[in-house]
């Protein structure tokens, strides 16, 4: 028999108040912060005079809210409500508002770099939780489909743009100081961050709008991790960043793994889509490929800058045969369509699937003959597309996608 | 799997990860805080002790030599000692476990003396000002293994005792406690 005891003493689940895990959560996370900086060598007397303006970077809203207040006149409550909004809610220009007004408190471009990617946080932060609102919102409405999430993922997109802006003007300032190097190194560690988080919210969305568009914000952001490491490593070389090899090896070779992916997915989608025939596109695939296993090389004999180059150009390669691709998959699709609007869509039952089609592939007996009629081209399955395509493209067309978070 | 998860955060942590580090506080924070206040009793010193214990964390956390077995286990040494050091720094005398007490956790418990009395029900609040009352080993135990529902091996580590002595430790704590509830009532 269980002791009754025991069970009680189970029972006895005493927590923390919730605000104060939060601030405890905010006050942890800004002290630990410091200590980052003072890790890092900075002087004593940089570390003073930059600290004030880094604190308030990492911390986008709160002091800066209170200059927007004053300026504005607005009430606390409506900025509090700013403060959680996100893209597609009336509060969020204010929210943008206040951001921009923190812009121009900055008086480095260091700083705004530092500003720009803690804003991004924002963005990745915004895009969690619109995920989270429409999955609950799919579990009660199957067929809803809202712009939320697209929205969010587009202003993602946009802040983007803004530190890769940033981070350009600072590459282009070529400031020989260290809190260049110890920027580089904190942006370099928040996108990989953000980076994981958005490629785990990515595994939740069927969504293929959503989809398509976080590709691309995760290519995006690998570009910008480029020209960080790009820094990081000029930086070191320079001796005005004191950062162990193995942690750029470790840095570098995260960075490669990433393109190593995406070499991977160009593979499939050929193998998919255009079928093994295509020779350019596999030699470009395999030039890609080549690329990465060099720069892999490059990473055990210590020679950064040329991983750099190589990761650089396989990217830039997969980008073009990205483009390339997604233009036959587009014209092929366009294709099936003429195809299928000319089936007889009175023999489309509920599933779909159109009745009296063939599913097997029907060989043209004649291919040469001309097909004089609609009924002719109805009843007949073409020998080059084959009759499992069409059939998905019918049932794209009757069920209607959600955002769909699995 | 759940250590596991958690080593791979801690090598994170090691490297400076800031958020495997809030990924860390949440899912200890909870646990940490009832530690701390079922020996307290005061939520205020609770809330300060657990925020210390935190920042020791990270800072342990930065030394990468420092070899880690088990990170709950850790954290709750980590969070005895700030207990420790905040009974000192009240000058508050706490009852320790006597060393023949701890002598006698090496001889097997008699199996009557876990069943009476298994049946009676208590209530919440004064089981809770029975824990008060116990010496702070029991207190500790009782705490990590029964209401936190730490492993038998994470308690060890973090008392730094053997796993047998560590359930013989359990049985005599809930006894004592027993025998508390009673003197109570």
């Amino acid at each position: 028999m269980q002791d009754l005891l025991i069970e009680q003493l189970k029972n006895i689940k005493t927590e923390a108040r919730a605000e104060w895990k939060d601030s405890t959560r905010d006050f942890l996370m800004s002290e630990i912060s410091t200590d980052r900086y003072a890790e890092i060598n900075l002087s004593q007397n940089n570390f003073f005079e930059n600290f004030k303006f880094v604190k308030f970077a990492w911390r986008p809203v709160g002091v800066f809210a209170l200059v927007v207040m004053f300026f504005m006149g607005s009430s606390g409550l409506i900025v509090a409500a700013a403060q959680n909004s996100t893209s597609g809610e009336r509060m969020f220009v204010v929210k943008k508002m206040i951001e921009k007004s923190q812009g121009l408190m900055m008086t480095n471009s260091s700083q705004r770099v530092e500003l720009a990617s803690a804003l991004l946080g924002n963005r990745v932060d915004e895009l969690q939780k619109v995920m989270v609102e429409e999955s609950q919102l799919i579990a009660a409405d199957s067929n809803r489909h809202s712009g939320k999430v697209v929205s969010a993922v587009v202003e993602l997109g946009k802040q983007l743009d803004e530190v890769d802006s940033k981070l350009k003007d600072l590459k282009a300032e070529n400031k020989d100081n260290k809190k260049t190097a110890v920027t580089a190194l904190m942006l370099n560690e928040k996108i990989r961050n953000y980076k994981d988080e958005l490629k785990q919210m990515k595994e939740k969305v069927v969504d293929t709008q959503v989809d398509d568009r976080l590709v691309v914000v995760l290519d995006q952001i690998g570009e910008i991790n480029n020209d960080v490491l790009e820094v990081i490593i000029d930086k070191q070389q320079k001796g005005e960043l004191e950062i162990d090899n193995k942690e750029i090896e470790s840095k570098l070779a995260d960075h490669v793994l990433d393109i190593e992916e995406k070499v991977g997915r160009m593979e499939q989608l050929l193998v998919d889509n255009i079928g093994v025939g295509d020779t350019d596109f596999i030699e470009r695939t395999s030039e890609a490929k080549k690329k990465i296993e060099d720069a892999r090389e490059a990473i055990a004999k210590n020679e950064f800058s040329l991983v750099l180059t190589l990761a650089k150009g396989s990217n830039d390669i997969l980008k073009i045969l990205y483009g390339e691709i997604y233009e036959v998959i587009k014209n092929n699709e366009a294709e099936l369509k003429v195809d299928t609007e000319l089936v007889d869509t009175d023999n489309i039952n509920e599933t779909g699937k159109v009745e009296g089609v063939e599913t097997d592939v029907v060989i043209l007996e004649n291919l040469d003959e001309e097909i004089e009629t609609v009924e002719e081209l109805t009843n007949i399955e073409s020998a080059v597309v084959k009759p499992i395509v069409i059939e998905e493209v019918i049932e794209e067309k009757i069920e209607e996608f959600g955002v769909g978070i699995k | 799997m759940k250590e596991y998860k958690e080593k791979k955060l801690w090598i994170k942590v090691q490297k400076g990860d800031e958020k495997s580090f809030a990924k860390l506080y949440d899912l200890y924070v909870d646990k940490i805080y009832r530690f701390v206040f079922l020996k307290t009793n005061n939520q205020g010193k609770a809330e300060e002790i657990v925020q210390d214990v935190f920042l020791k964390l990270w800072n342990i956390g930065q030394d990468e030599n420092r070899e880690v077995k088990n990170l709950a286990a850790l954290l709750y040494q980590i969070t005895r000692f700030a207990v420790i050091d905040y009974y000192r720094a009240q000058n508050i005398d706490k009852t320790v476990v006597s060393i023949d007490e701890i002598a006698l956790a090496d001889e097997p418990v008699m199996v009557e003396d876990t069943e009476k009395d298994i049946d009676i029900k208590y209530d919440i609040e004064k089981i809770k000002q029975a824990l008060v009352d116990l010496p702070e080993l029991y207190k500790d135990i009782i705490i990590m293994k029964f209401i936190d529902e730490l492993t038998n091996r994470e308690i060890a580590l973090a008392l730094n005792k053997e796993e047998g002595n560590v359930r013989v430790l359990a049985s005599r704590a809930i006894k004592k406690l027993r025998e508390i509830l009673k003197e109570n009532n």
